[in-house]
């Protein structure tokens, strides 16, 4: 009976001890940080990671892969009703305002004081001044077009410095040149043959960033910078809307819309001459570079057309911080790698992304790190960086919360414009300004 | 009286029941619980970010009356099911027929006509997407070289209902030709037979015989199939997003944006009760009306 009495004292004291001395080493903090992209972000975003964990040794980062960013809505709506966000995450773009006015984001406001600059652009406000995420990129639209195919037709290359871009007619000009139908012919000879295209002048999209760029172009779009007006009833906005659906139906030198594009799409397009320019996002350059070099595809870039004045538009999707997270410090931690373009570097030379500072448009040496590689073109210095930061305008998308819901019904309505059904002025007056109206106004 | 029997007997129920209480526990949790709980979410205004509040049934209102989409959405999708149920009923009949007859390499051509369901509806929406493509798809190719006008397949109005039902047929009838061919092969010979004595061709043996042997299949492969069809989703996600001008944008895309890309949860499952009643109706109607047109091989008529 001793015997045994004095077997549990030990095992219990051995038991005590070790529990005191494991309780005196601190624990590493966990946080989980949510992104989506396909396998090959996920071994770049893992590396990145790891990265960060090797100079933050009391920081262990779980990265939580989506599969695509609707993937990412669905779960993180999950996440969200069983109470299981993560602490950092990129955020599907048009929910990032909704969600931070519900209380959901940490305010970055000032947070981001304490930064490096970042591009005025991309920064998500929610109509009573907090930032609630900042995009980790800055993608601005550019024309893409095939070296090859401008060659060919002997005409000169698009302009890639802004003093000398071209008018949206000039650009219109150059398209129908390029245009080709199955004889060879181009919109401007008798007997073209509209129904049995070849060859494109150029390929445009239909999606929110493309018109919003040439309303702003123009003097026109969705609502004003300070989020009070709406504007897609302005004259400018109507007769932007109109000048691009006339490319498709009444020059003939863009596709008629396909529904939903996939991607990399463009590499082939520009390749095989289905197009001969593509106006698109900076975000292509991987594309476009591997198929140059995996293809031999000659491409350049240039700046954007302009209507009334020189204008782009940037998007990216955001860094944000959960108000539910239990490690704010460290989270905010990872935010900050996360946002430093220098931590970022790969995915700036492999072209995928712009930085978010402006710091790494003007400042030589950093310049060089990101576009001193045979994947940037020589020309990318002007036609994208200098331009990015001197014409690029802020998309609804940063301080409209309504944007996604009226965006619904814009795209929807205007798939009749870019169709040739109906004019633009009769579709935005009469079918789009009555919907949106309450949806703008919050009813 | 406790006899020896009755503890059998007993015995036996409860061996019975046990069996039976891993579907019975897998319905209610999996099934019931969910169905109760979304009925409850229908009546609220939860958006996942706050807690939600009792709203009645203001969300069935709202969308009966201020919906933007909802009786747009309820005409496609409509419009879809009847096309789509016709459609594949009448193609699943008819290849099943063709594959009913002897010929060299049967099994061979019933496995090529059932591939198609296999594949996965993601992968071959991204293939057809190139195919219907207005300018460079295979589609117009065709169409093109035997010398017609080429078509706007998924980019036009009028035409991308019918161009996903030429996708859906193609890819969802491979179920509905096993079932048929199946129906086809239990039809009794001798009944062929003697419309064939008495000097009748294919089209009577068809319309005398097989159409009503084969009626109790054709009935469960047109209710299997509307029901089906009202769940039609991933083609017009991955290939229109509901254009253009929202006329492919059909019940189950909407529900999904509502719940997962607009938030509004409360909305979402009042779209889905209201799914499940109007697919309820459905049913029954048919069941009612079945009776005329069904035969049941020894029943007297």
């Amino acid at each position: 009976m001793r015997r045994r009495f004095f077997m549990t004292a030990v095992i219990t004291g051995a038991f005590l001890l070790l529990i005191a001395l494991s309780a005196g080493t601190a624990a590493p903090v966990t946080i989980q940080y949510g992104y989506w992209g396909d396998q090959n972000e996920e071994i770049s975003t893992t590396a990145l990671l790891k990265t960060f964990m090797d100079k933050n040794p009391n920081i262990k980062v779980e990265g939580l892969r989506f599969g695509s960013n609707s993937e990412f809505n669905d779960k993180i709506t999950t996440l969200a009703a069983s109470g299981n966000l993560p602490d950092v995450s990129t955020f599907y773009e048009p929910n990032v305002l909704t969600w931070g006015m519900n209380g959901q984001f940490v305010d970055l406001t000032d947070f981001y004081k304490k930064a490096a600059p970042k591009l005025d652009t991309i920064k998500f406000v929610t109509p009573d001044g907090k930032i609630v995420g900042i995009s980790v990129a800055n993608e601005i639209m550019v024309i893409w077009y095939s070296k090859t195919i401008f060659d060919a037709a002997k005409l000169p290359y698009p302009p890639a410095e802004a003093s000398k871009a071209w008018t949206w007619n000039q650009f219109v000009d150059v398209a129908k040149k390029l245009t080709k139908d199955a004889n060879g012919k181009t919109p401007n000879d008798a007997g073209f043959d509209k129904d049995n295209i070849k060859t494109f002048g150029y390929w445009g999209q239909q999606w929110w960033m493309p018109w919003l760029t040439f309303a702003v172009s123009n003097g026109g779009g969705m609502v004003s910078q300070d989020g009070k007006k709406l504007m897609m009833a302005d004259p400018a906005t109507i007769d932007a809307i109109q000048k691009m659906a006339d490319v498709i139906n009444v020059h003939h030198v863009s596709p008629v819309p396909g529904s939903q594009q996939m991607p990399g799409a463009i590499g082939t397009a520009l390749l095989s001459g289905q197009v001969a320019m593509a106006l698109d996002g900076t975000w292509d350059l991987l594309t476009l570079g591997t198929t140059k070099e995996q293809q031999g595809l000659d491409f350049g870039v240039g700046v954007l057309p302009y209507m009334k004045k020189l204008a782009t538009t940037s998007v990216g999707t955001p860094e944000v911080v959960y108000k539910s997270t239990k490690h704010l410090n460290e989270s905010l931690a990872l935010l900050g790698f996360l946002m430093d373009p220098a931590s970022s570097l790969p995915l700036l030379q492999n072209g995928i992304w712009l930085p978010n500072e402006k710091q790494w448009y003007t400042n030589k040496d950093l310049l060089q790190k990101w576009i001193g590689n045979p994947r940037h073109p020589p020309e990318y210095k002007t036609a994208v960086v200098d331009f990015a930061l001197n014409y690029s305008n802020r998309l609804p998308l940063y301080y409209v919360p309504s944007f996604a819901k009226m965006d619904d019904v814009i795209e929807a309505a205007l798939g009749q414009v870019w169709l040739g059904q109906k004019s633009a002025a009769d579709v935005i007056k009469n079918e789009i300004m009555p919907k949106i109206t309450p949806i703008f106004q919050g009813k | 009286m406790r006899t020896r029997k009755f503890h059998a007997e007993a015995r036996e129920a409860t061996s019975g029941f046990l069996f039976a209480l891993p579907v019975i526990l897998g319905l209610l949790v999996w099934v019931i619980a969910p169905m109760i709980g979304v009925l409850l979410i229908s009546l609220t205004d939860w958006n996942v970010l706050k807690t939600p509040n009792w709203v009645g049934i203001s969300n069935y209102v709202k969308l009966f009356t201020t919906d933007l989409y909802f009786w747009n959405t309820l005409k496609v999708t409509f419009y879809y099911v009847v096309l789509n149920t016709a459609c594949a009923t009448l193609y699943s009949l008819i290849v099943a027929m063709l594959l009913n007859q002897k010929i060299r390499g049967r099994g061979i051509y019933r496995s090529i006509f059932y591939l198609p369901t296999i594949v996965p509806i993601v992968a071959s929406s991204a293939l057809w997407l190139w195919l219907f493509n207005p300018d460079f798809g295979l589609f117009n190719v065709m169409l093109r070289g035997i010398g017609l006008h080429k078509s706007l397949w998924l980019s036009s109005q009028t035409t991308v209902v019918p161009s996903i039902v030429l996708m859906s047929v193609w890819g969802g009838a491979g179920n509905a030709i096993v079932i048929f061919l199946a129906a086809l092969q239990g039809v009794p010979r001798e009944l062929l037979e003697a419309v064939e004595i008495d000097g009748g061709n294919w089209w009577h043996r068809f319309r005398a015989i097989m159409l009503p042997m084969i009626s109790p299949v054709t009935f469960f492969n047109v209710v299997t199939g509307l029901i089906n069809s009202f769940a039609i989703f991933t083609q017009s996600y991955v290939m229109t997003n509901g254009g253009p001008n929202n006329s492919s944008l059909f019940y189950v895309l909407l529900l999904y944006r509502e719940g997962f890309q607009r938030n509004n949860l409360g909305g979402a499952a009042a779209l889905s009760w209201v799914l499940i009643v109007i697919v309820s109706i459905l049913s029954l109607l048919i069941f009612r009306t079945s009776r005329r047109w069904i035969y049941y091989e020894g029943e007297q008529r």
